[in-house]
């Protein structure tokens, strides 16, 4: 029992799995990508208070930052069109967009 | 010799403070990340993580010191428990205020307080300061029997900690990677709980 237990323990503790993507983008080479500064352009304008950072994540601009309402929130953008497909409040789905 | 340097508070005390000096460092350096993340949003992971880990580590002191009765390592673990836990609040301090340093909106704040993945930080951090503030003799001798019961909130801190952290990072493995060993620990302890008898053949 006691071996069994410690045996379990040590395999989850050294197994903490790494995963990502909410959101997967179709592959789009990178040359064709929005940069960072036309993207953050484009969510000032569209009324965004903040953006903070971001990344490539599952092909898509994984944007960091606070919405025109005041929400922070992690966002991913068509990393082409700049179109907003899902945006996470604190891993909470607030919009995610109708297929 | 040795034996003193590890009986010493001290010796616990700095233990427990290992995973805030790298912290600090980094606070007080200012490093940013890699991804361009400020050095509080950096930050909050870890201590966030420091604090689960340490409270984590304090609740499974009595089962295993079920599991090995005569062990002098979980009896030495089982004398600073309390400090344990202290530390485990501390690290919930930090983290919180580098929460509301991060946000740096009052509004932001409470518009994202229903989220599951906040709210129930929120929780595990309030059961934690009555528990912090009678981890000493003075509460100990004050509450009597009823100080056991106060602290037994401490299981409702651990899962609202375990929801906060799957339900903040949108992300279930490494949270219960730290929680299933406590569950399978107090699953321990209950079965040993209901068969008492099990002692002599185990």
């Amino acid at each position: 029992m006691k071996h069994v237990l410690t045996g379990a323990m040590l395999l989850l503790m050294s197994g903490a799995a790494q995963a990502s993507g909410i959101y997967e983008c179709e592959s789009v080479e990178r040359s064709k990508w929005l940069t960072e500064e036309q993207l953050t352009q484009q969510l000032v304008a569209g009324g965004w208070q903040e953006v903070r950072r971001m990344k490539p994540d599952g092909g898509c601009w994984e944007v960091y930052g606070t919405t025109p309402e005041g929400q922070r929130v992690e966002g991913y953008f068509d990393p082409v069109s700049g179109e907003q497909l899902l945006l996470a409040q604190r891993g909470r789905i607030i919009f995610r967009k109708e297929e | 010799m040795i034996r003193r340097i590890v009986d010493a508070p001290l010796f616990m005390w700095v233990i427990l403070a290992l995973p805030g000096f790298r912290m600090t460092s980094t606070l007080v350096s200012g490093a940013t990340g890699p991804d361009g993340q400020s050095t509080e949003e950096m930050l909050l992971h870890p201590s966030g993580e420091s604090a689960a880990q340490i409270m984590v580590l304090a609740m499974m002191i009595t089962p295993f010191r079920m599991m090995f009765p005569k062990n002098r390592f979980w009896a030495w673990m089982l004398k600073r428990r309390r400090h344990i836990g202290v530390a485990a609040f501390i690290y919930a301090v930090f983290h919180t205020v580098l929460y509301v340093v991060d946000m740096d909106s009052i509004r932001a704040m409470l518009d994202e307080f229903t989220a599951l993945g906040i709210w129930t930080g929120w929780l595990a951090f309030f059961i934690f300061i009555p528990l912090a503030l009678t981890s000493n003799d003075f509460s100990v001798r004050k509450f009597g029997s009823s100080w056991k019961t106060i602290h037994r909130f401490v299981y409702g801190a651990a899962v609202a900690t375990l929801v906060h952290w799957i339900f903040v990072h949108n992300n279930v493995g490494p949270a219960l990677a730290r929680f299933i060993p406590l569950a399978l620990l107090e699953g321990y302890r209950i079965w040993r709980t209901l068969n008492p008898k099990s002692l002599a053949s185990a």
